[in-house]
Order: C-alpha cells, then sequence, then structure tokens
C-alpha cells in the first residue's frame, strides 16, 4: 500500500493536515501544499508529473462520502495529523460525520463551505486553519476573479455533457455547473435537479447552441455523430471540450480547480494558464491542456 | 381454466407491442408532426434517429429475455428460473465494469458486455461438466450460481476501483439499464443476435418439453438430451448476451413474462415460447414509455422493471394458486 | 432376433446380476419376475440402452421404447401431448409434431381404452389411467422393442386384463416385449419368462414358473394349480423351505 512505502523512506515526507476528501485534498494543495499529507484519491501519473508532485504522497481514500476508496482510519492516524479539513457540502448530516470522525481520530475535523460564490471565503479559512499566510492572498485574487466572472456579458444556451455516453447532466443551478450558470451561461437543462440522467431526445428537444464536456472521448464521438451536433433550425451544434489537467476545469472534482474555468471564461487560455499558476505552482505548464472548440 | 387460444395472445400481445412502438415513434420532446416524419426533413431524421434505436432496443430486450426465460424455465422445469440462471447478466455487467474502466467507449463496453455474458455461461457449463453429475439440470443451476457470485464479486472489484466523479457514475447507470444508449445500427445487430437466439428456440419445440422430462425418459423417447440442452442453454445465453450488452441489466421480464403466458396459454413450448416472447416485446415498449414518459429525466428501466415485476409476480403467485 | 444378450452383465452401484444370454424374437413376449430389489428395472434399462452393460455383448435396434414404473413421471402436460412425445424421435429437425403424430397419438390411446382423457391434465389422472397414458406412449412410438416397467401395477384386475390384451395386440404388430411384473399370472401367458433371482435364467414359462423355482425365487411357499396353472402363495420366513409342498 501506499502507505507502507511512505514509511520505508524514514523521516516523514508528508505533510500533517489530512484532506478528507478531493476537493479538500486540492484546495490544501493550492494553499500550503508541503502540508498535505496524502491524497484521498491518487491523481493520475500525468496529473502528478504537471503538479510536480515529486515525492508521491500516499493514498489517505476518503473520509467523506464522496464514494471511491474509503480511508483506514487507522492509516490516516498514522500519518499524525494536526488537523483534517473537508471541503464541500457543510450541511447538518455532514456535520455529524465531521464531529463522529474527530471523536474517533482525536484530531480536529473542520468543515468548509465549498459554494464557488464562497471561494475566498474558503481560502480564508483554511489560512487560519493549516496556518498560512498563502492562502490569503489566493482569497484576494479569487475576489478580484470572482467579481469579472460574475460580470461577464449573456453567453450562448448550453448543454454539460457528462459521462462518457454525455446523458449524465447537471441541471440549471446544480454544482457541477455552477461555474457556466454563474458566468451568464444558459443551462437548458430544466425540470430537474442536481445531476441526473437525461433521454437522448429530450436534449435534441433543449436545442442548446454549445455542448459542454470534459470528456474527451465523448466529444470525439460526439463531434461526427449528427444525432449530437445537429440543431433543430438546421445549423451545427458547437462542442467545447473543456480540459481536465491538473483537475478539471469547471467540474471533477467541484473544488477550488473551478477557478481555472472561471478564469478561462474571463480571459480565455492565457488567464487560465496564470490562474492555474497560482493554484498549482508557477512551474505549472499546461501544455496542451487547452480548451477546444471542437469543429 | 380454460385456456385462450395461442396464437390470438400472442397476435393480441404482437399488435399492443407495436402500437405502442409506432405512439412512441411519432410522439416525444421533440414534438415532430407525423406528416412531417414522414417527409425527409432534417428534423425527421433526428427525431427517427433518436427514437428507432430506443425501440428496437426495447422490443427486442423484452422479446429476448422473455423467450429466453420460457425456455430455460421449460428445460429446468423450474418457475423460479431466470435467462440469468448461469450468471449471464453478472458476466455482462463485469465485462461492462471493465470497459468502463478502461475508457473503451461505447461500442467497446457492448462488445466486452457480450464477451462477459457468454464466457460466463461457458465457465458454468464448464464447471458442471466436470462435475459429471447424476443431476446434470441441478449441477448447471448450482455452478451458474457459482460463477454468477464470481462475477459479482469482479464487479464489486471494479467498483471500488472506479473514479467516483466519472467512472462510478457511469458504471452504476450501466447497471441500472437504459434503452436509448445505443445507435441504430448497434441496436440492429443486437436485435438480430437476439433474433437468431430465439428462432433457434422455436426450432427446438417440442424437445425443450421433451427435455424437461428428464435426461433418461428424453433418451428413452429417442432424443439425446446433452447435446439438445446445450443448444437450447447456447441459444438463450446468446439472445440474453446480445441484448444485455446494449441495454445493461433488466430484471424481472425474462422471470415473469413467460409466467403470465403460463396462465394464458398453457404449458406447451409450442404455445408457451411465442406468446412469452410477444408478451416480454409488450413488457419491453411499455418500460421504455415508463422510463421516458416523466419529464427528461430517464428512469432507469432496471430499476423500473424491478419496482413493477416485484409485485406483479406477487399477484401471479397468488392467481396460479387460485386457479390450480 | 431384434435383440440378442450374450454373457450379459448387468449393475449399478454396488448391484451386479448375470452373467447370462437372452435373445428376443419380433412379435414375442417376454415376462421378467422377481423379488423386489433383484435386479428388473436394470435389467430393463440395460436392454434400453439407458445405462451401459457392465460386461458381454448386447446387440439391439435402433429405435427403444422403455416405459418407466408407474408414479416415476410428473407432468404438467395433457393426456394428448404426453402421448404425442413418443413420436419425438421421428421429427427430424421439425420444431413441432405432425397432423399423423397427433392422429397417432389419438389411436394410441383408444387403444389402451384412454380416448376419453385425451385434454386432460397428466398429473391430475388417477395412476391407473397415467399407467394407460404412458402405456399409449410407448404405442405410439412405434418402437420394435418395448420394454415396460411394472406396468400392470396401478391397474384393478380389469385393467390388467386390458392391458394384457392390449400387449397381445401390440405382439402382434411385431413389436418385441419385455414386460417387468409381480403378475404370475400374466408371466403364465408370455412366451418367454426371466428370473432375477440370485442369478438370472431364462426359459419356458411351463420350464420358470414351477413352484420349487417360484418358492425359491420369492422365498416363499407356493403352489401351483394344476389345472389352470395359477399360483398360491404362503409367506413363511426368509429362508426357503426345505421340502417342495404339495
Amino acid at each position: 500500500m501506499a502507505l507502507a512505502a511512505c514509511s520505508r523512506s524514514g523521516a516523514a515526507q508528508h505533510g500533517h493536515v489530512v484532506a478528507g476528501g478531493q476537493p479538500a485534498a486540492i484546495l490544501i494543495w493550492a494553499v500550503a501544499r508541503e502540508k498535505l499529507a496524502g491524497w484521498p484519491r491518487m491523481p493520475a501519473p500525468n496529473v502528478l508529473t504537471m503538479l510536480g508532485a515529486g515525492s508521491a504522497l500516499p493514498e489517505t481514500g476518503a473520509l467523506s462520502q464522496s464514494g471511491g476508496r474509503a480511508a483506514n482510519l487507522e492509516a490516516i492516524a498514522a500519518l499524525k495529523p494536526e488537523i483534517i479539513i473537508d471541503y464541500g457540502d457543510v450541511t447538518p448530516q455532514f456535520q455529524e460525520i465531521a464531529a463522529r470522525n474527530e471523536s474517533k481520530l482525536g484530531v480536529p475535523y473542520r468543515l468548509i463551505d465549498g459554494r464557488l460564490a464562497a471561494t475566498p471565503q474558503a481560502f480564508e479559512e483554511a489560512s487560519r486553519l493549516i496556518g498560512a499566510p498563502r492562502g490569503l492572498e489566493l482569497a484576494e485574487a479569487s475576489r478580484a476573479l470572482l467579481r469579472q466572472w460574475r460580470a461577464l456579458p449573456a453567453g450562448p444556451s448550453f448543454y454539460y455533457a457528462r459521462d462518457a455516453d454525455g446523458l449524465e447532466t447537471g441541471f440549471a443551478g446544480s454544482l457541477a455547473t455552477g461555474v457556466l450558470d454563474g458566468a451568464n451561461w444558459a443551462n437548458v437543462a430544466t425540470g430537474g435537479e442536481n445531476l441526473k440522467r437525461v433521454q437522448r431526445e429530450a436534449v435534441a428537444a433543449w436545442d442548446p447552441e454549445v455542448i459542454v464536456t470534459l470528456d474527451r472521448k465523448f466529444a470525439e464521438g460526439a463531434a461526427a455523430d449528427p444525432l449530437w451536433r445537429q440543431r433543430r433550425g438546421g445549423g451545427k451544434r458547437r462542442l467545447l471540450l473543456l480540459p481536465d489537467l491538473p483537475f478539471g476545469w469547471i467540474d471533477r472534482p467541484p473544488s477550488v480547480n473551478r477557478l481555472v474555468g472561471c478564469a478561462w471564461l474571463v480571459g480565455g487560455d492565457e488567464r487560465a494558464l496564470s490562474t492555474a499558476q497560482v493554484l498549482y505552482g508557477s512551474h505549472v505548464r499546461l501544455g496542451t491542456a487547452k480548451a477546444q472548440w471542437i469543429a | 381454466m380454460d385456456r385462450v387460444k395461442p396464437i390470438a395472445v400472442v397476435t393480441l400481445a404482437a399488435l399492443a407491442a407495436l402500437a405502442i412502438a409506432l405512439w412512441r415513434l411519432t410522439h416525444g420532446p421533440l414534438a415532430v408532426g407525423v406528416a412531417e416524419l414522414l417527409g425527409n426533413s432534417q428534423a425527421a431524421h433526428l427525431a427517427l434517429g433518436l427514437r428507432l434505436p430506443r425501440l428496437i432496443t426495447a422490443l427486442a430486450t423484452g422479446a429476448a429475455l422473455a423467450g429466453a426465460g420460457a425456455a430455460l424455465q421449460t428445460l429446468f422445469r423450474n418457475p423460479l428460473v431466470a435467462p440469468d440462471l448461469l450468471g449471464v447478466s453478472s458476466g455482462a455487467a463485469l465485462g461492462a465494469a471493465g470497459a468502463l474502466l478502461l475508457g473503451l467507449g461505447a461500442l467497446g463496453t457492448q462488445v466486452t458486455a457480450f464477451a462477459g455474458g457468454v464466457t460466463a455461461a461457458v465457465i458454468a457449463l464448464a464447471c458442471a461438466r466436470m462435475a459429471q453429475s447424476h443431476e446434470p439440470r441441478l449441477a448447471l443451476v448450482l455452478c451458474g450460481i457459482v460463477t454468477g457470485a464470481l462475477m459479482s464479486a469482479g464487479l464489486s472489484a471494479m467498483l471500488f476501483l472506479a473514479d467516483p466523479y466519472s467512472q462510478l457514475p457511469a458504471i452504476t447507470f450501466w447497471l441500472l439499464g437504459s434503452f436509448g444508449r445505443v445507435t441504430l445500427t448497434e441496436a440492429g445487430i443486437a436485435a438480430s443476435l437476439a433474433a437468431v437466439g430465439l428462432l433457434a428456440l422455436l426450432c427446438l419445440g417440442f424437445r425443450l418439453d421433451v427435455l424437461s422430462l428428464g435426461d433418461d425418459q428424453a433418451r428413452s423417447l429417442g432424443l439425446k438430451p446433452r447435446p439438445l440442452r446445450l443448444a437450447a442453454i447456447g441459444a438463450a445465453t446468446l439472445a440474453t448476451s446480445a441484448m444485455v450488452a446494449v441495454a445493461g441489466i433488466v430484471g424481472w421480464v425474462g422471470l415473469i413474462a413467460p409466467h403470465i403466458a403460463r396462465l394464458v396459454v398453457g404449458e406447451r413450448i409450442g404455445a408457451l415460447l411465442p406468446a412469452a416472447i410477444a408478451i416480454g416485446a409488450l413488457s419491453g415498449v411499455l418500460l421504455d414509455a415508463a422510463a421516458t414518459g416523466f419529464g427528461p429525466v430517464e428512469l432507469p428501466v432496471g430499476l423500473l422493471a424491478a419496482a413493477i415485476g416485484a409485485p406483479t409476480f406477487l399477484a401471479l403467485f397468488v392467481l396460479r394458486g387460485r386457479a390450480a | 432376433m431384434i435383440l440378442s444378450a450374450k454373457h450379459l452383465v448387468i449393475g449399478r452401484g454396488r448391484f451386479r446380476a448375470g452373467p447370462f444370454d437372452l435373445a428376443l424374437a419380433p412379435g414375442t413376449i417376454t415376462a421378467a419376475i422377481g423379488p423386489n430389489g433383484t435386479g428388473k428395472s436394470t435389467l430393463l434399462q440395460t436392454l434400453a440402452g439407458l445405462i451401459p452393460p457392465l460386461a458381454g455383448v448386447l446387440q439391439s435396434p435402433g429405435d427403444i421404447a422403455y416405459l418407466p414404473p408407474p408414479g416415476s413421471v410428473i407432468l404438467p402436460f395433457a393426456a394428448d401431448y404426453v402421448v404425442v412425445m413418443g413420436r419425438a424421435a421421428h421429427r427430424g429437425l421439425n420444431p413441432g409434431f405432425s397432423p399423423q403424430d397427433w392422429t397417432a397419438a389419438r389411436q394410441a390411446l383408444e387403444r389402451v381404452g384412454a380416448a376419453d382423457l385425451a385434454s386432460r391434465r397428466f398429473d391430475q389422472l388417477s395412476s391407473g389411467q397415467q399407467a394407460r397414458v404412458m402405456l399409449a406412449r410407448t404405442i405410439a412410438q412405434g418402437a420394435r422393442l418395448c420394454l415396460l416397467d411394472e406396468p400392470m401395477a396401478m391397474l384393478d384386475p380389469r385393467g390388467v386384463s386390458e392391458l394384457a390384451e392390449t400387449l397381445r395386440l401390440m405382439a402382434a404388430d411385431g413389436c418385441a416385449l419385455v414386460v417387468a411384473t409381480h403378475d404370475l399370472d400374466v408371466a403364465r401367458q408370455a412366451d418367454q419368462v426371466i428370473a432375477l433371482g440370485s442369478e438370472i435364467a431364462a426359459g419356458t414359462p411351463a420350464a420358470m414358473l414351477t413352484a420349487e423355482r417360484l418358492s425359491a425365487l420369492y422365498a416363499a411357499s407356493m403352489t401351483v394349480c394344476h389345472t389352470c396353472g395359477h399360483v398360491s402363495t404362503v409367506a413363511t420366513s426368509a429362508s426357503p423351505p426345505t421340502s417342495a409342498s404339495t
């Protein structure tokens, strides 16, 4: 297990701030990456390379409900955490889980509100909890970005295609489409809530101007499929493929990585790159990870 | 209880299925008029291109599962037998999950799922052959249960490995079943394979009834039980795997449609099989209508089949008890 | 000869019997007698080709009909369908039965006096009626060798006599019949008798159905009426009597 590799290397190379879930890990990486104890879910090798995460952090599993591999509480304790931070849902149900984990591990377990609009406050809170002044700079930068993002002129109507076949979508107002909804793009998916599967014919009936996706495979398939591209008025629907490197630009997971999407909407590839460098490290090069309008 | 003439049942069910299919072809979120549909406009192509594959899949899945279920229930003289007897559904699920984990795309997922289903059946058959039991049918059922359990364990492993944000939801939704995932070509191929399997079962005809008497009786009536049973199971597996590969796991139809058919036309396979197939096709389009009739959100057909199927099975059970 | 067996040893599980020789000519009736557990069913199933013989040579025709003992089949089908299944071997690749098959089935039912049972469900018939329907199926098979395992077990005296008549008609059509039975009066009317006891022996009824042989076979005190040939039995202990009684 990855934890074994950690102890073999002798002196602890990991930090002492444990992330309750992957969204929290990204937040902590942005604020104080040297203090991150491990990844709840090990990112793919190309992501680690891009982040310059040279000494591999162990995989800790998720303490929160985000699914996938659950954490081994004993293994978490062995990391000698000073604090555990979770980032996302702060409803009473999750407060209760936090309290239970705190009592089990004897380590402070704090929840931070994961709403996109509250990102500056999230940076400030993380900065305070971890003791990293960098968080305050991030808070300022994100405040400015979000102001510009909110002031964007109305954008096209869109459908967010999630999943390999593109039939899962975030309805208007959902977490997954927050970046585009807030930028005054019009989410065509109405009549439902959060993430749901829809019929292909419903998408055709909604007739969005743009299909947005993070999934390259889906984009390649849909690009050539008239049933996805054909608009009701006869024109061709535009297809926007947003990168998911190092993390999804608008979703996957719903964390501070979404700021890169906001940045792209405000100032294109340049702004996206600079935001990514601010978040993940100045050494980050996005390379070919650019937003692509597929013809 | 008076038996209704089988030909009447088959015709009625088939006509009802076609009627519903036609209605669904002409009505949907894309509000395209019937006149326009018959024309050559882009809107017509779009609407038909989206609706036709669904309907073909719905009809074929219902028919295939019901036909396979009827044949296997007869072969094993067991009313609790479903097309999943040899672990075909579990094998297909494992194949699909693996494909989704590897990112093989839609077609790759279908092919892998089909292969998984067939493999599960082959493993079960091979194990039963190795057992060399005096009760070959019992051996098959047991080996099928074991194979299904093995495949399910493998599936659980895949779920564990999956990325919770992208792959896990995809696998979960594949498992819940949907008729709207495939292109016209893919639906056509799957339906053709299923048709081959069903045709083979229809050709076996009365031999399925003779096999249901047991190997000794079958032999004493001049038939060779082993190859015939293999052919029947092979045909049922082909039909089931083909449709599960494109539609996901749709349970209960394969169990219940034969029971309904039996209640109406009796036990003889000559009447039972066509009736079950027709009733299955009807169930398929009804399930599809239910899955897509409530706004843009698509309800998973597997879920609907279970929600409708379980109480229906109970009702049938009670009815049969009263009729006997 | 429809069937010939030389030095045949039959057996199943731990049971073995033989070796013995047997020859069956067409149009003959052979009765197989013996106490329970001596292998009558095993003998019939071996001759039918359902169980392999343990040793020896067995030459039998391709078309053989085997009638299992009464009560061993549970069928939810109508009686006429049960009978027409006897035509299964004649259908080749055809998925169904032809009108000729159904006619043959009906005729077979008439032969056994069960024509009125045609549309009744088999598992709702009395055991006697079921026995007739199963015999009708055997007739419908039209095989040259028919092996019947205790077909008379469930029948009343009239049924037994009708069955015996039916068997004679089957033999007259050229079929070779082997009938396992406990009814020694019927055995007496057969062309050949096989006795399964400590060893297997075959011969004419006159030779096999003597008081001495029967008493030894059944471990009971048995007498044979000199006039009508009827056999009477007085059950004693398991060991055979030391002297022949008259």
